[in-house]
């Protein structure tokens, strides 16, 4: 009889309501489905908005921004402005679901669940995994609050400290997402002890995992211990009848996370303690609305599947479909605030329309188009000498050995950096932000290089167009040899296919040519290699 | 012993190794690039080359975990005791919501909408916009 009463193989691996829950949430985080085609993260206005889960910002599917990654960033930036909105986002999200998101909609969540799903003996929850939960405090102190702080503060560096050592989720979503790509091969040329470092506590996290129920969630997320202080508020979550509750601890006993009761800064909501629970004692609720009762739904979520969905719920779930779909199409075919992709690297002769990008008022201008009309008729094969003093090679581009195309910068200091000027010399074209930490970390390198060299060199640094702080200011009180200019209009950034990522570094040869073209960080020793091979 | 017990032991045993192997790939190739980036500063110490040879070493491993994991899943292994049935302090203590509860929470959601359009108005969303579309290297460990 009870072998009858056994569901089959099928029924059993049924997922529940809130694996569905999690799946579609991780879909919706990560809409962005042709960022893994091409490789490319997505640019648009949705990254306004924090997402609630642990979702990196730099996965080529994210559609929002990483709630911690931005929290790391607002600090860093409590110098020059109050990070009130990322504050204000995770205070309502703390209070309206709190650690509710960790249990249903967190896409690493997921990941960890499936991990643990792998049948290997488990480790228990014990007094010590219940003293280990409370790591993940000291995590957010020191790593999410203390040290972006203390550098944003001091130092004036943004330096999203968690992000930088420890978030496997950026390792894997955003450094592995990206370098999955084969378009982004060149980023290969920047890993290093840090990518070696954050590569293998990704994967001892993952098999902590493994043996441990959400080892992540329960000893490190920072998120999931912001979340966790709002427990007490949460207007979405499971809740205990006091009035039903007999108190024999069975909802603890079963709970795969360290709670000391239900509904503590430790429970994720995910309500498997409503099928433990004999009393009936235990649902979720919103407020006063009951989201789900074991009374009407059976048990908890081993009976769930045979519940038939309600009217409401059916019309939810139709709704939910919806929104699913729209996002999809939306952030991959219709978004009208994508900013535009880098050109690829063109043909002379498709340069040689003339241009309608200049702009002289804003002291950024492309040159391709008022080249000379004998110049503009080279071809791709002829190689001899341009007007101009360069050699045309046919290909104008950004990749080694084409010629970079012509532009013009308006200088901090009030001279222009035309490119054109610089015919005879060794070129250095720097891509960097005030808010990229390891374009400051390496500024100082460049202006050592300009000043060694003297004026075998020409240099320019270029902040894109994207300013959280004035670049001038930032400047101010640093001296670099070299000159500063901004990038109003990202012509610079599309002639050098930058891809904004930072930092990126370009080299021309006296004749104009790309020797070197890399996102990534510099040493000096590696500048003047480059600066050597230039010279060849 | 149980012959599931077997099936899990040695599933965490493929796992442990898996991890180790692709730890020490890691750390080799950074290794011997770095020596290579030594002599050379403008190469690079990971190239897809040197990361396709070991992800092809491991690759057997990979497979015999995943084989392993398939077959488990078939036959429902699974660790008896997970998940959960541990020995917990039985005692419930209840938190009770107040009205005061109540109130807290509705000024908490109050002061975070403020929060929120005084961050419109001084410009932190638009931080929050332009470092979630630039990618930071560092933040995501590329370098």
């Amino acid at each position: 009889m009870d072998e009858l009463l056994k569901p089959n193989w099928r029924q059993a691996h049924r997922p529940t309501k809130r694996r569905l829950v999690q799946l579609y949430s991780a879909l919706l985080h990560n809409a962005h489905i042709k960022g893994f085609i091409d490789g490319k993260i997505y640019t648009g206005n949705a990254k306004y908005a924090c997402v609630p889960g642990f979702n990196c910002y730099s996965c080529p599917g994210a559609v929002g921004a990483c709630p911690l990654g931005a929290v790391q960033n607002a600090l860093a930036s409590t110098g020059h402005r109050a990070g009130w909105y990322v504050l204000g986002i995770l205070l309502l999200f703390g209070v309206i679901l709190g650690r509710t998101i960790c249990g249903w909609l967190c896409p690493f969540g997921l990941m960890q669940e499936l991990l643990h799903k792998i049948p290997t003996p488990k480790i228990r929850k014990s007094r010590f995994t219940r003293t280990l939960s409370w790591l993940k405090y000291v995590i957010l102190a020191v790593f999410v609050i203390a040290v972006p702080l203390w550098y944003g503060l001091r130092y004036q560096i943004p330096l999203p400290s968690f992000c930088k050592y420890i978030c496997p989720a950026g390792t894997l979503e955003g450094g592995i997402g990206l370098l999955a790509n084969p378009a982004n091969t060149s980023f290969y040329s920047m890993l290093g002890i840090l990518f070696t470092r954050k590569f293998v506590i990704m994967v001892v996290i993952g098999l902590i995992c493994v043996f441990c129920y959400r080892g992540f969630c329960r000893f490190i997320c920072p998120l999931g211990a912001i979340y966790g202080l709002f427990s007490r508020f949460n207007l979405i979550g499971v809740k205990v009848d006091a009035q039903r509750c007999n108190r024999c601890g069975a909802c603890v006993r079963h709970c795969g996370m360290d709670v000391d009761r239900v509904g503590d800064h430790e429970c994720i909501h995910c309500g498997k303690c409503m099928e433990v629970c004999s009393q009936g004692a235990i649902s979720i609720r919103a407020g006063r609305l009951i989201l789900r009762d074991p009374g009407k739904s059976g048990a908890g979520e081993g009976h769930e599947a045979s519940a038939r969905p309600s009217r409401w719920g059916r019309i939810l779930c139709g709704a939910a479909l919806a929104l699913l779909c729209f996002a999809l199409i939306w952030f991959n075919f219709l978004d009208p605030a994508v900013r535009d992709d880098i050109k690829p690297a063109q043909k002379a002769e498709e340069l040689l329309a003339p241009s309608t990008g200049t702009d002289l008022a804003e002291g950024n201008v492309t040159l391709a188009g008022t080249e000379a009309p004998a110049e503009r008729e080279m071809s791709a094969t002829e190689e001899e000498p341009a007007g101009d003093g360069f050699e045309n090679d046919g290909l104008i581009g950004h990749e080694v050995g084409q010629r970079l195309e012509d532009f013009m910068l308006q200088c901090y200091n009030g001279e222009a950096f035309h490119l054109a000027d610089t015919r005879g010399k060794i070129v250095f074209i720097n891509l960097w932000a005030t808010y990229c930490t390891p374009c400051i970390q390496e500024l100082p390198y460049f202006s050592e290089l300009y000043e060694a060299h003297g004026d075998d060199i020409a240099m320019i640094a270029v902040h894109p167009r994207l300013v959280t702080m004035d670049p001038v200011d930032f400047l101010s009180d640093r001296s670099f040899a070299m000159p500063f200019a901004t990038d109003t209009d990202d012509t610079v950034t599309k002639i050098v296919g930058g891809t904004g990522t930072l930092p990126q570094t370009i080299v021309l040869n006296r004749k104009g040519m790309v020797v070197y073209n890399r996102v990534g960080s510099v040493t000096p020793e590696m500048l003047e290699a480059l600066y050597d091979e230039a010279d060849k | 012993m149980k012959r599931s017990r077997v099936y899990l032991v040695l599933q965490a045993v493929v796992c442990i190794a898996l991890v180790a192997l692709i730890s020490v790939s890691a750390i080799e190739i950074y290794r011997e690039g770095a020596a290579r980036k030594a002599k050379h500063p403008t190469e690079s110490i990971y190239t897809p080359e040197a990361v396709a040879e070991k992800i092809s070493s491991i690759a057997p491993l990979f497979f015999a975990g995943v084989g392993l994991l398939i077959a488990g899943v078939i036959l429902g292994v699974k660790d008896e005791a997970d998940p959960g049935n541990v020995a917990a302090p039985p005692a419930v203590h209840l938190h009770t919501p107040s009205k005061r509860t109540g109130i807290v929470r509705a000024m908490m959601t109050i002061l975070a909408v403020v929060l929120i359009i005084a961050g419109v108005f001084n410009g932190s969303a638009l931080d929050v916009l332009y470092k979630a579309i630039t990618i930071c290297t560092e933040c995501v460990g590329l370098g």
